[in-house]
């Protein structure tokens, strides 16, 4: 979808008629001296609300940290190193490189399927393993809807690729386990 | 840890922010953190002066920016007000000191 | 053909078999159900409604239906499924209406992403829209139940969609929730609206729809540009105050508010902002139904 036309950010107030608009900037800024400068925060929380299966009433209910129920039936990689043949529509079970849908290649140019192995060359690799799942989950229409691609799973491996962490939100950092703890989250499976 | 004052200043990659005024209050979304925030008059002047400028500027220059927007200097300085809006900014990461 | 054209039998048999694919606004779910509860609340509150071909495209595809365990028979539950998983923990089947509601606005508000999506109830009048962003327990739908019921088009309950391209408001109209008292006020209020049976014991307390008017319904392809914002607050017994709002406070509390606001990042902020930029921004504390439609049908007058 084209992106719609809009004027660039700016101010909207139009000044006060018959008054000189550096007058009303003075007694807003001097009004503004004695007030926080940052007067409110909203956190980024779209991918990283909490993540649990919950009742849709649950869901209904929102709080203004909790925007939306969890989804919970995605498939962790050792499922989908297990079932082959079930792979969503649009993933090539024989061809598929792990380099194909992220930055920073796992060293020995694997596969999806090698990347998923429990028992093969990156099964201690639990990050890589477990986006991989997410990433074959995406593929499933319903699993797991806050948990796309590019968006933010390539990010993820990206970062933690490149700095160990992954960082979703401003002043917070994961580091490998806690990745994989989010995204076992959306998995009913291993 | 050196005081703003002494440090120049850069608002985080400008075209990561958006914002909008309405009656001196702003509200900004920094692309980066993903965070929005509202702000008081004061600091979103400070910011926009930060924004239309390519180079990092120092507290003093900010003041000079804001010109008679400020009250005259000897009935308050602005400075100290400054130095917390700039604190803020850094620690939200909408702006930064200079590397030197 | 709409649903109340279909015999009981008729619509009971289709929603057990191959499911009846419903149209909500821009919307077409397929919902399959045997449990006699969903096809009794279908026939009630989607009356109004259109029913898509059965080959015919849907957007969704849900059904409402027992566990596969024994236990069905000694406590029985309802889970929701969605193309063939079920994201949710069940419920006790008394509510199994209830739970295809929230499954709907489960699916809308995850999957819409082609919209901004706000957790707002929206009406029409004049031509123009209310968004009523809120908090639960704000009396958000109390209030809207109760302007909806005195000529207000029911644009949504629970879920505005916000066009990018236009800005305006893409009707979802759908039966209208009511928790505990409000269930009685709105019974009270308009006596002529059509309340179902109300379940009692869910996680919210007891709960019971509304059915949105005909007009509302048969108008859901009308779109209306946003023009008023207001954030209710009932106070037993309170006269009723309308207080402007400044225009960055409401963008906070809408964005809070905008289930999809961050996957749109610098998009979405644009949108909320270009509409509060256009609209006018109250809060709003009510102590009485009537005054809040006498407030609101001014404000609304005055357009």
């Amino acid at each position: 979808m084209p992106e719609p036309t809009k004027p660039p950010s700016g101010p909207d107030s139009a000044p006060v008629s018959g008054q000189d608009p550096k007058a009303t900037r003075r007694r807003l800024l001097q009004g503004g001296l004695a007030t926080a400068p940052v007067l409110m925060t909203l956190v980024s929380r779209p991918v990283f609300a909490q993540v649990t299966c919950t009742t849709p009433s649950g869901f209904v209910s929102l709080n203004a940290s909790h925007p939306g129920a969890a989804h919970c039936s995605g498939n962790g990689p050792t499922y989908w190193y297990g079932h082959q043949s079930s792979w969503p529509n649009g993933f090539n079970v024989h061809g598929d490189h792990f380099s194909k849908y992220f930055d920073h290649d796992l060293s020995g140019h694997p596969k999806l399927t090698e990347v998923l192995d429990p028992n093969g060359a990156y099964k201690n690799n639990k990050v890589a393993r477990y986006v991989v799942a997410a990433l074959l989950n995406t593929g499933v229409s319903g699993a797991t809807p806050v948990l796309s691609y590019p968006y933010p799973l390539k990010h993820i491996w990206s970062e933690f690729a490149n700095s160990g962490h992954f960082s979703p939100s401003a002043g917070a950092s994961w580091d490998a386990n806690e990745i994989v703890e989010y995204l076992a989250s959306t998995m009913i499976s291993q | 840890m050196s005081s703003p004052s002494a440090l120049r200043w850069r608002s985080v990659a400008p075209g990561a922010i958006a914002w909008r005024e309405w009656d001196g209050e702003y509200v900004v979304r920094n692309e980066r953190s993903g965070n929005s925030h509202l702000l008081g008059p004061l600091a979103g002047r400070v910011l926009e002066v930060l924004l239309e400028t390519d180079r990092a500027l120092s507290v003093e220059d900010i003041v000079t920016a804001l010109g008679d927007e400020l009250a005259p200097p000897d009935t308050f300085d602005p400075h100290p007000a400054i130095d917390v809006v700039l604190s803020e900014f850094q620690r939200l990461g909408l702006a930064e000191p200079e590397k030197r | 053909m709409i649903v109340g054209e279909l015999s009981r039998e008729a619509l009971t048999g289709g929603l057990a078999d191959g499911g009846l694919r419903l149209r909500t606004g821009p919307v077409v779910t397929r919902i399959q159900s045997r449990f006699p509860r969903v096809a009794e609340g279908v026939a009630l509150h989607y009356a109004d409604y259109t029913l898509e071909d059965t080959d015919g495209f849907a957007d969704f595809h849900v059904r409402i239906a027992p566990p596969r365990s024994p236990r069905r028979w000694l406590k029985p539950q309802v889970y929701f499924h969605f193309d063939g998983a079920s994201p949710f923990l069940p419920l006790p089947a008394d509510q199994a209406f209830a739970m295809l509601e929230w499954g709907l606005n489960w699916c809308v508000s995850h999957h819409c992403h082609q919209y901004l999506i706000v957790h707002s109830a929206a009406l029409e009048k004049s031509g123009c829209a209310l968004l009523v962003p809120g908090a639960p327990g704000s009396g958000k739908s109390t209030f809207c139940a109760g302007l909806v019921s005195r000529g207000w088009r029911l644009l949504s309950d629970e879920l505005t969609l916000l066009d990018f391209d236009t800005g305006q408001v893409v009707p979802l109209p759908r039966p209208v929730s009511l928790k505990n008292e409000s269930i009685a006020a709105i019974g009270q209020f308009a006596p002529s609206a059509t309340l179902g049976p109300p379940v009692h014991d869910t996680v919210k307390g007891s709960v019971a729809h509304m059915k949105p008017p005909t007009d509302s319904v048969r108008r859901a392809a009308e779109r209306a540009p946003p023009r008023w914002i207001a954030l209710p607050r009932y106070e037993r017994g309170a006269s009723a105050r309308l207080t402007p709002l400044s225009r960055a406070r409401t963008f906070m509390h809408v964005a809070d508010h905008a289930f999809n606001y961050d996957i749109h990042g610098r998009r979405g902020f644009e949108l909320l902002a270009d509409i509060v930029s256009d609209s006018d921004c109250f809060e709003f504390r009510y102590g009485a139904l009537e005054d809040a439609v006498a407030s609101f049908d001014s404000i609304a007058g005055a357009a």
